[in-house]
């Protein structure tokens, strides 16, 4: 295990590198999504935009914890952004990620990414000493960092500017959950506990108690999300890890999405300028929304609701180019790479 | 949700709620918040209270190719839906059979309304304005129609419920006009859908004055306030009533948390949202606590009991186990309730208290079915210049209207009207973009760029303007029910007596003018305005204004079943009271738009709703 955190800024050292890995997550989970045939597979395209929606929300809670402490959000930088086939930011154990269709190889991925502690990821090399067990216990470690650092006669770390937070009516799309709106030890504890409930949890328990917010419901935990549309059935409220599903089926149709070449670069399609045009024209525009993001982030939270339209051309975009023949039986796709 | 398809009525209950519609699933809501037991009979299918059943409509739409209110949802034999499709206009003495209503005008009914689960909100528009303290009161204040048995102030904290309880996006800045307020404290749970591109670009010509036979009319484009789930504002906006801190929660679709807290402008609201993020009853009847209500679907009402003390003493249905069982198979089934509330839309309930007792119930004044109404849509529509760059085709079907002629004194001459500005191109009026690229491909032989670049031209520019136009009462305009027209299981097809009188005739010749005017401000040529009607026009009706020559008017329907179990303030001309309690029938509610005594110009959703809790009121009350 990593050590722990003691100081603000090894605290926000860790919460930009959390950014980083919700946001690494993001265009694995939106190729997978984006490739699924309009009408085929809707079900499983529902999980998984409904996870990816929980990443963004993810984004923006991370971003509200780290201006809370006065730190300042950087989510449009070089680095910022994974070469695909990447790992995951030097947090957890390392496997790799792809940018690729809807199939069992990228389900099994998402598995991985959503591992809840105790259960290793399959994939994932050697035990690492630096490196947490899963994104749940990494943000065990924040939460303990934010605890040490809030004890009883310490100054407050939370000097940040509320007007940087990002609220629930700059929020503009729902589904999520809310934007937890952090200005001290016990709103931070909220916002950290609602990233790790909905992501991979730490209980390992198959849903999150979305019920003491008082919205009536219970929320699957990604991981098991997963595991739906791996087993092809769902969960009932009764079952339990060990029972597996034993709800009703959920029909998965592999065959039926665009077989989007896995990890798609600029500089592979030279051959047909056209593609490469319309790729470059699509990261420009992901570039675009990562400005507008970053901004939104460091002071302006009312950009939130203008990068809502850009997310969905980036759909667009990316829909058309898994349309596109390549090679092999593949077509083109979206590279996810910062363009200027 | 609990749903029994084939399932049976369990235990003792305090209330039946007849329709598992948005009036029905809100006094569900109200009463079992309040302990008490309700069972729903709903004739339609259950299609819809999960999420992949929902999907399965919002594919049938996509595989559909008239995109009629009705596309999504299959006709269902056995609790069949009109679906104006072809309205066609009336042959005199010759019924129209050709769909699920005989229509025997003289004019075409041609309105819509759903038999499912969810009723007609499935596919409703979503707009839900307050009416304006006038419009209670139009016969005191312009001696017309009939005043209602209750006021504005009577009705404004229910519509403060109703908002909430449906989720209306809104501004009350924006409504605050003809005396309609709202507390200091309160505003709508969501904020206003914001107005399109196209409103945007409008509003900065429209907004002002025009002059219409020499007088001046102020004119502005205004928002209108929408079912659809938006922004959310703090708890506290709930003004006394709020409880708890943090923000309103717009609610998802059903069967998922994933889709659906807000409106993403896919501009299919009609005939459906396929992210549903509009409201729908399905949302209400999801929400109700398991243990306190029973949902039967595919349970069709065929008959009202009544006692000797003439109380209401079961309702008998037939719940058919599938669309192909024969009806002969199916046994009629008698439930037992202290109240029973008739939600069943206006023409369905007109129609089983017609169909029940030997010569009808609840009918001594024999107002039930008579009075129907409709707010009679007439349309504009014109091809703005390039320069106004107006961008149509986006977001809902309209997010603005131009509010200006709901009420004043002229309306003891001439109906009202609530003007709406659509996004949608001519939708109604031509049906692009079909109608256009049909016209570009096999009228002009065009094709490849030169086709997509004059659809990329004209598309855009597109303006339709629809004026939805006030009715008055008028005992003619009816529904009734004949023995020589019966539907399936030994139902009644309901049977429309429909005409549009020169009152409403007066208003919509006025929006014609109003209409050109305002194309005019904007800056429309004449030769770039294509309203214009004939004989063979859908709604055709001819109007001769005193003085004047005879012009060709038309109309569509605009979905507005009004009138056919009128409130009022005594028994000798109305059907229920304040209260929507029947006169005849003490424990007997008939609820609904039907209870309107006059339509006024707003869509009656909310007005509907508003009454519904109040009436829910008055059963708990009833109950103790």
């Amino acid at each position: 295990m990593p050590t722990p955190i003691t100081t603000k800024a090894q605290l926000l050292d860790h919460l930009q590198l959390a950014l980083e890995l919700e946001h690494a997550t993001i265009p694995p989970y939106l190729c997978a999504l984006y490739s699924i045939r309009d009408g085929s597979n809707t079900q499983a395209a529902s999980v998984i935009r409904s996870v990816v929606m929980e990443e963004m929300l993810h984004m923006t809670l991370v971003a509200n914890l780290i201006n809370a402490i006065g730190g300042q959000p950087k989510v449009n930088e070089e680095k910022f952004v994974p070469n695909y086939p990447t790992f995951l930011p030097e947090i957890v154990h390392k496997f790799i990620v792809d940018l690729q269709p809807f199939s069992p190889g990228a389900i099994q991925t998402f598995l991985s990414i959503e591992q809840p502690p105790g259960l290793r990821p399959a994939a994932a090399e050697p035990a690492d000493d630096d490196r947490y067990g899963s994104i749940g216990e990494f943000y065990v470690a924040v939460q303990a960092g934010v605890n040490f650092l809030s004890e009883k006669g310490k100054p407050s770390i939370f000097t940040g500017n509320v007007q940087r937070q990002v609220r629930p009516e700059h929020w503009y799309y729902g589904g999520g959950g809310h934007a937890l709106i952090v200005t001290d030890a016990e709103s931070a504890c909220k916002a950290i506990e609602e990233v790790v409930e909905q992501g991979e949890g730490v209980t390992g328990a198959l849903f999150d108690d979305d019920r003491k917010d008082g919205s009536d419901t219970y929320e699957l935990a990604h991981y098991y999300r997963f595991k739906e549309i791996e087993l092809g059935r769902c969960y009932l409220q009764s079952d339990t890890p060990e029972s597996g599903p034993r709800g009703p089926e959920l029909l998965v149709d592999w065959e039926s999405s665009y077989p989007m070449t896995i990890n798609p670069k600029v500089r592979d399609f030279a051959a047909v300028p056209e593609i490469q045009a319309l790729m470059q024209e699509f990261n420009r525009l992901y570039t675009t929304l990562l400005d507008v993001l970053h901004h939104a982030f460091n002071g302006q939270p009312q950009l939130l609701r203008d990068a809502v339209p850009l997310m969905y051309e980036l759909k667009y975009r990316a829909q058309a180019l898994m349309r596109i023949p390549w090679r092999d039986g593949r077509t083109a796709g979206p590279s996810f790479e910062l363009t200027r | 949700m609990s749903i029994h398809p084939g399932g049976q009525p369990d235990g003792e209950y305090d209330v039946i709620i007849i329709g598992g519609g948005v009036i029905g699933a809100l006094i569900a809501q109200k009463l079992t918040a309040q302990y008490k037991r309700v069972l729903i009979l709903e004739a339609g299918r259950a299609v819809g209270s999960t999420f992949p059943s929902y999907q399965s409509y919002v594919e049938t739409f996509y595989a559909s190719i008239p995109k009629t209110p009705n596309a999504p949802y299959p006709q269902n034999p056995k609790a069949p839906s009109p679906l104006a499709i072809d309205v066609h206009n009336i042959t005199p003495g010759t019924p129209d059979l050709s769909d699920y209503t005989v229509e025997t005008g003289p004019l075409p009914y041609g309105s819509t309304y759903q038999r499912a689960l969810g009723g007609t909100t499935l596919h409703w528009m979503g707009f839900c304005p307050r009416m304006v303290p006038n419009d209670f009161k139009l016969q005191s204040t312009y001696g017309r129609g009939v005043d209602w048995p209750i006021d504005y102030d009577d009705i404004k904290n229910y519509y403060c419920d109703a908002e909430w309880a449906i989720g209306v996006a809104g501004n009350k800045a924006d409504q605050e006009r003809f005396g309609i307020t709202f507390p200091d404290d309160y505003d709508y749970p969501m904020e206003r859908i914001p107005l399109s591109w196209s409103d945007q670009q409008l509003q900065r010509y429209i907004d002002g004055e025009v002059v219409i036979d020499g007088a001046e009319h102020p004119v502005e484009i205004s928002s209108l306030p929408h079912a659809r789930n938006s922004i959310p504002r703090p708890l506290a906006a709930r003004g006394g009533k709020a409880k708890g801190t943090g923000s309103y929660q717009p609610v998802p679709a059903v069967g998922t948390q994933s889709t659906g807290e807000r409106c993403e402008g896919n501009a299919s609201c009609i005939p459906i949202c396929p992210v549903q993020a509009k409201y729908s009853a399905l949302k209400t009847l999801n929400q109700l606590p398991e243990e306190r209500h029973t949902l039967l679907t595919q349970a069709v009402a065929t008959e009202l009991l009544v006692a000797a003390n003439g109380r209401i003493d079961g309702v008998v249905y037939k719940q058919y186990p599938n669309e192909s069982t024969p009806d002969f198979l199916v046994a009629p089934v008698t439930v037992k309730a202290k109240l029973y509330v008739l939600a069943a839309h206006a023409v369905e309930n007109a129609k089983l208290l017609l169909a029940s007792g030997p010569n009808g119930l609840a009918n001594s004044s024999d107002q039930v079915g008579r009075n129907l109404m409709d707010h009679p849509f007439f349309i504009t529509w014109a091809l703005a210049p390039r320069h106004l760059n107006l961008g149509q085709w986006r977001g809902p079907g309209a997010t603005s209207e131009i509010p200006n002629f709901r009420d004043g004194a002229f309306r003891s001459e001439r109906a009202a009207t609530r003007i709406d500005v659509g996004n949608w191109g001519w939708d109604v009026a031509t049906f692009p973009p079909d109608s256009n690229i049909n016209a570009f491909v096999y009228g002009q032989n065009l094709y490849g760029p030169a086709l997509r670049n004059l659809i990329a031209d004209e598309l855009p520019r597109q303006l339709r303007i629809g004026y939805v136009l006030e009715q008055l009462p008028e005992s003619t305009n009816r529904v009734t029910i004949d023995r020589n027209y019966m539907g399936p299981l030994g139902t009644y097809r309901p049977v429309l007596h429909y005409d549009i009188s020169d009152y409403t005739r007066a208003g919509m010749a006025f929006a014609w003018k109003l209409s050109d005017a305002i194309f005019d401000k904007i800056g429309i040529p004449r030769d770039q305005i294509f309203t214009q009607f004939d004989e063979n026009s859908t709604g055709y009706m001819p109007y001769t204004p005193s003085g004047g020559k005879q012009m060709s008017l038309a109309y569509i329907g605009s979905g507005h079943h009004i009138g056919t179990h009128r409130m009022g303030v005594q028994k000798s001309d109305s059907v229920v009271n304040r209260n929507m309690r029947s006169w005849d029938h003490e424990n007997l509610y008939i609820v609904g738009c039907g209870a309107f005594p006059t339509s006024a110009t707003s869509n009656p959703t909310l007005t509907a709703s508003a009454l519904a809790l109040m009436a829910a009121d008055d059963m708990l009350k009833q109950l103790g």
